[in-house]
């Protein structure tokens, strides 16, 4: 009978589960039920996955040791006191589990475990140690245990999953290099090439995964681990130099682009990552524009060109790098200890400012409002739970705070479900058994129910269920109203985060775009203003911070917003599809690239002098109606009420270029890089117009007034 | 007063539950019916702040329940 992947899957944890708890009652360990815990947290689809979250799981239960006996050692009878020290690493640790990008789960553990410490009844400092020992001691058995069972039965493991996912990676970079081709030949559309986009974003996260999968099953994975991560960086950069050289294309609308590039059909079809191509060793072709061509050409589209140029020439080298270092890989010649480069991008601002980021913040800053409020409930009201009330709804709080788009509502009917059903088990089925074999079988069948039927958060909210509800001890007694008060709390506790969560914000995320776009165009308009001020006019560090800030904003809100805009119920909004949403992440990201050339531009030159003054202040001026606008913008980010603006721009760009280029050829006795330099800013300005004119255009698509309306959610 | 109209436990399978927290329930559900039409009829939108009105409306059904159906 071919038995399938679910059924083996519940099969395993189901035994590990009932392993573990017939061990440590037979050796008499404290608290049988943390030994589950360890089993339920850990078990996922592969082998690899389950080491790596258990190796988390254990390396975080001790510095949550050390931190609960270190707060019962500081402040033992200071109620105040023990609240700050606890406030204060909750927030460390959800902290730095938002931030990590390969352990979240390690703070996670960190953070509760302390919790857990600090309220397993502390009688004496002996009696917390041992707590703490055993906590450590039972994890470690519930990882070992399941980590056996999971090699040794029906094994699944990740071995090729790195392979699999450089060669689909590889598949897209080429595909996506064809797609542009097509693009600039009119043979393909320009939602190929957006598809290819979102498909290389998925890639890469699988690929990532996969890395730290296989990479804790596999020793010579291991082993590879830094070259794999420079591969992994260098796809990062390959994918980003894409976007830009789609949206710099954007640009060339007015010029011959195969004319001016006469080997570009080459470059994008005949850059090869995959083994097995037709070109196995990647080679680099030099990319120049014809300089007759260029020559031909007024200073705007000399401009875009040079940028069209330098971005191709930059795709190149990323291609060639990456193809080299994959042959390398292949063939098993790669040097280990690699160094690996942290891919900055100079923004022209000291690196010793801090920036932080608003949402990890507030994420981080939701776990302890919880803590705070929970203490304040069990002291002054002393409700069902009791003591609980410190912990539970703070170990929510890290949950729903990292990933503030799981609306907290969602808990309440699983856990209400499986803790009725829970209870039951408890009260009419546990009363029968006398032997180990009977609840064992229990157990077994309880967590394979679970396992098998159930996905998602009602999976957790079962397996939680189980240990809370049906709680084994050694010196077993059964209490119904403790029980039920448990139950009680367990939901009270998920309905108080849930009220707590409205201090996060609107949890409708139609609303949170809404809140980012115009915290986008607020950066805009504070960055603009900066590219504006006088020459002499030097930045304070405030500026400098403020600047580092607003830049470090604008980067990463168009992914946040592309985040959000996946969990928005299209039903209640008929007349904005996922289409218009992507169209808009677009508008935001081109206008970021846009701001990030006009930087780079800018620091090499700026045009400082005019026969008559007319271009700088037409500059100047220039710069106060994109400041103007997306200041309009930052307060209401719909464009259809801005059609004036939108056509005085509109009519102020031909009479910019013509007054440009009057001052570039008065200014042609100048070097070569130096009218570049000039080129690339002029360019650089203008392509923040047209970037800011398409979003207006993109902003209409979406229906603003529908999405500001008041709703039940 | 009448014997039916004091207020008594309620008792499922031998657990008394308290007559306030049936009428709480109750309130909820009917809470939960009005926002769903309100929202159905876009009559939410005149609302400044909807998640304190839902929280008022289960305290109104509550006290009503409380009062007309269910004796606390």
């Amino acid at each position: 009978m071919r038995l399938d992947t679910r059924f083996k899957e519940a099969f395993k944890v189901a035994l590990a589960f009932a392993l573990v708890y017939g061990i440590a009652l037979k050796l008499s360990w404290l608290n049988p039920s943390w030994a589950g815990f360890g089993v339920a947290m850990i078990a996922l689809q592969t082998a690899g996955q389950s080491i790596h979250k258990g190796l988390d799981r254990l390396a975080g239960t001790i510095p949550g040791c050390i931190a609960a006996l270190v707060i019962l050692g500081l402040a033992p009878q200071e109620r105040w006191l023990f609240m700050v020290y606890t406030a204060l690493w909750i927030f460390f640790t959800t902290y730095m589990m938002i931030r990590s990008k390969n352990h979240p789960y390690f703070w996670n553990v960190a953070g509760f475990v302390c919790l857990v410490i600090l309220l397993t009844g502390p009688a004496s400092s002996a009696t917390d140690f041992q707590h703490a020992v055993f906590r450590t001691l039972e994890t470690a058995l519930g990882i070992t245990v399941y980590t056996l069972i999971t090699v040794f039965i029906w094994p699944v493991n990740n071995a090729g999953a790195i392979r699999d996912s450089i060669d689909k990676l590889a598949t897209t970079f080429e595909d996506r290099n064809q797609a542009i081709w097509g693009v600039i030949s009119g043979q393909a559309e320009i939602a190929k090439v957006e598809s290819l986009h979102q498909q290389s974003i998925q890639q890469l996260g699988q690929f990532s995964q996969a890395l730290l999968a296989e990479g804790s099953e596999n020793y010579e994975v291991h082993e590879m681990r830094p070259a794999l991560e420079r591969v992994h960086q260098l796809a990062t950069s390959l994918m980003e130099s894409q976007d830009r050289l789609e949206t710099s294309l954007e640009e060339t609308t007015r010029i011959d682009i195969r004319a001016l590039f006469p080997k570009l059909e080459e470059f994008l079809t005949t850059q090869f990552l995959k083994s097995g191509n037709p070109v196995v060793k990647p080679h680099r072709i030099e990319l120049k524009a014809d300089q007759d061509e260029l020559s031909r050409l007024s200073g705007f589209d000399t401009a875009a060109a040079i940028i069209v140029e330098e971005e191709l020439n930059t795709l190149g080298s990323l291609f060639t790098e990456l193809g080299n270092h994959l042959q390398s890989i292949r063939e098993n010649t790669v040097k280990t200890g690699l160094d690996v480069d942290k891919n900055t991008y100079d923004s022209g601002t000291p690196g010793w400012l801090p920036v932080f980021d608003r949402e990890h913040l507030m994420g981080a800053l939701f776990p302890v409002l919880c803590l705070i409020a929970g203490f304040l409930i069990w002291i002054v009201f002393n409700p069902p739970g009791h003591s609980a009330w410190l912990e539970l709804p703070a170990i929510i709080g890290m949950t729903v705070g990292s990933a503030q788009q799981t609306r907290a509502s969602k808990l309440f009917k699983p856990f209400a479900i499986t803790l009725c059903l829970a209870l039951a088990v408890y009260t009419l089925v546990l009363p029968q058994l006398s032997t180990f074999v009977g609840l064992g079988l229990t157990l077994f069948l309880c967590v394979f129910v679970v396992r098998y039927f159930f996905t998602g958060l009602t999976q957790l909210a079962g397996m939680i269920a189980i240990i809370n509800v049906i709680s084994v001890q050694n010196q077993q007694s059964y209490n119904f109203a403790a029980q039920a008060n448990s139950l009680v709390f367990t939901l009270l506790a998920v309905l108080f985060v849930y009220v707590m969560s409205y201090l996060l914000g609107s949890s409708r995320p139609e609303k949170v775009m809404l809140k980012m776009t115009k915290r986008f165009f607020r950066s805009a308009q504070f960055i603009i203003s900066q590219i504006a001020r006088e020459p002499d006019d030097k930045p304070g560090w405030l500026a400098q911070w403020k600047l580092a800030y607003y830049r470090n904003e604008m980067t990463m809100l168009p992914a946040k917003i592309d985040a959000w805009g996946k969990s928005i119920d299209y039903s209640l909004y008929p007349d904005t599809s996922q289409e218009h949403i992507g169209q808009l992440v677009t508008s935001l990201q081109s206008i970021v690239y846009r701001f990030e050339e006009l930087q780079s531009a800018k620091r090499s030159r700026r045009p400082t002098q005019a026969p008559d003054g007319q271009l700088i202040n037409g500059l100047r001026k220039w710069a106060k109606e994109l400041e103007f606008t997306f200041e309009r913008w930052s307060e209401r980010p719909d464009a259809s009420g801005d059609d004036h603006r939108r056509q005085k721009i509109q009519a102020w760009l031909p009479v910019f270029e013509r007054r440009s280029e009057e001052y570039l050829r008065i200014g042609s006795n100048d070097s070569k890089d130096a009218q570049e330099d000039l080129y690339l800013f002029l360019g650089g300005l203008r392509g923040l117009s047209k970037a800011t004119m398409n979003y207006a255009r993109v902003g209409q698509d979406v229906d603003w007034d529908q999405w500001r309306e008041e709703r039940f959610s | 007063m009448g014997i039916g109209l004091l207020p008594h436990e309620f008792a499922l399978g031998g657990v008394f539950m308290p007559p306030l927290f049936i009428a709480a329930i109750l309130g909820v559900l009917a809470a939960i019916l009005t926002a769903r039409m309100l929202n159905r009829r876009r009559l939410s939108n005149y609302f400044y702040y909807p998640p304190l009105v839902f929280v008022a409306l289960v305290v109104i059904y509550t006290v009503l329940i409380g009062t007309i159906i269910i004796p606390v």
